[in-house]
């Protein structure tokens, strides 16, 4: 089985168990019917777009819905816990940490294949301008991820939510600058 | 992930990513900073290239090398460097290769 394939295997599979998990959180409880609409189709619209609107080797979104599938597995997963009284609310304490965890190691890891994605990108701006640019929001991920992750692994929930948010929005405004800076540097116009 | 430390372990290939950081060269531009004959500096290249580390695409008669290295490759890498051939206190060039 090619390695594409073999992705879009993972990624369909992924996609089932999110919305059986979806389903069962409507079930349980239907107050919670638009969380679980949300949590349940998002990630198969956004990926459906992506295999309809993309061309070329589609292994690295796949990938990527896989990773997406699992943080959304986790997050619905608390929610239908709670929902069915399999966890206290200490324990869904637990769960909103573990969410926040597994949401700083998904962003470090999209980071990590940030530099190796070299198709698509503004095509004005110089190659050495773009790996540039790739290297440094491949690194600011990276480090802005696994912050976050330390910082919901190690805070309080409360402070968790106020710091991991703080550090994931720096490093996405960090990243937006050098967009902005090597897209009006790279510009012929 | 083993084609990875086999790229990283040799301090020829560490150093021609470390040129790649800098931005895409050629292959001529590339065998230019080394003291190695070009089929030496060509089985490098595949190594890169076959580890997934480096990106080639021909542009006329030229090829094009580009850095292809995730973030934890790029790590590895310095780590290989640290505890290897230190490349800031290396020669720009390397000693000419005997017998290849």
């Amino acid at each position: 089985m090619s390695k594409e394939r073999f992705a879009l295997a993972l990624a369909v599979t992924g996609v089932l168990i999110v919305a059986a998990v979806a389903v069962a959180l409507a079930l349980v409880s239907p107050d919670r019917l638009r969380t679980a609409l949300v949590g349940g189709l998002t990630l198969p619209i956004l990926w459906g777009a992506v295999e309809l609107f993309t061309g070329g080797d589609k292994t690295e979104a796949r990938h990527a819905v896989v990773v997406a599938s699992a943080l959304v597995l986790v997050a619905l997963g608390v929610k239908l816990g709670q929902a069915a009284g399999w966890l206290g609310h200490d324990e869904g304490r637990l769960g909103t940490q573990l969410v926040g965890i597994f949401g700083g190691l998904v962003m470090a890891y999209f980071g990590n294949r940030i530099p190796k994605l070299l198709e698509r990108f503004n095509p004005r701006v110089d190659a050495a301008r773009r790996q540039a640019f790739q290297r440094h929001a491949g690194w600011v991920f990276v480090l802005a991820g696994l912050g976050s992750a330390l910082t919901w692994a190690l805070l309080p929930v409360e402070s968790a939510r106020l710091w991991g948010t703080l550090i994931v929005a720096g490093g996405v405004a960090l990243v937006v600058a050098r967009l902005i800076q090597c897209g009006l540097r790279g510009s012929k116009a | 992930m083993s084609g990875v430390f086999r790229a990283l372990a040799d301090p020829t290939r560490r150093q021609v990513l470390a040129l790649l950081k800098e931005r895409p060269l050629s292959a001529g531009e590339l065998a230019d900073r080394f003291d190695v004959s070009k089929p030496t500096m060509s089985a490098h290249f595949n190594v890169l290239r076959e580890a997934g580390l480096i990106d080639a695409t021909r542009q006329g008669k030229a090829i094009i090398y580009r850095l292809r290295m995730s973030v934890l490759e790029e790590a590895l890498m310095g780590l290989a460097q640290t505890v290897g051939l230190d490349l800031k206190s290396a020669p720009a060039t390397l000693p000419k290769e005997e017998g290849s």
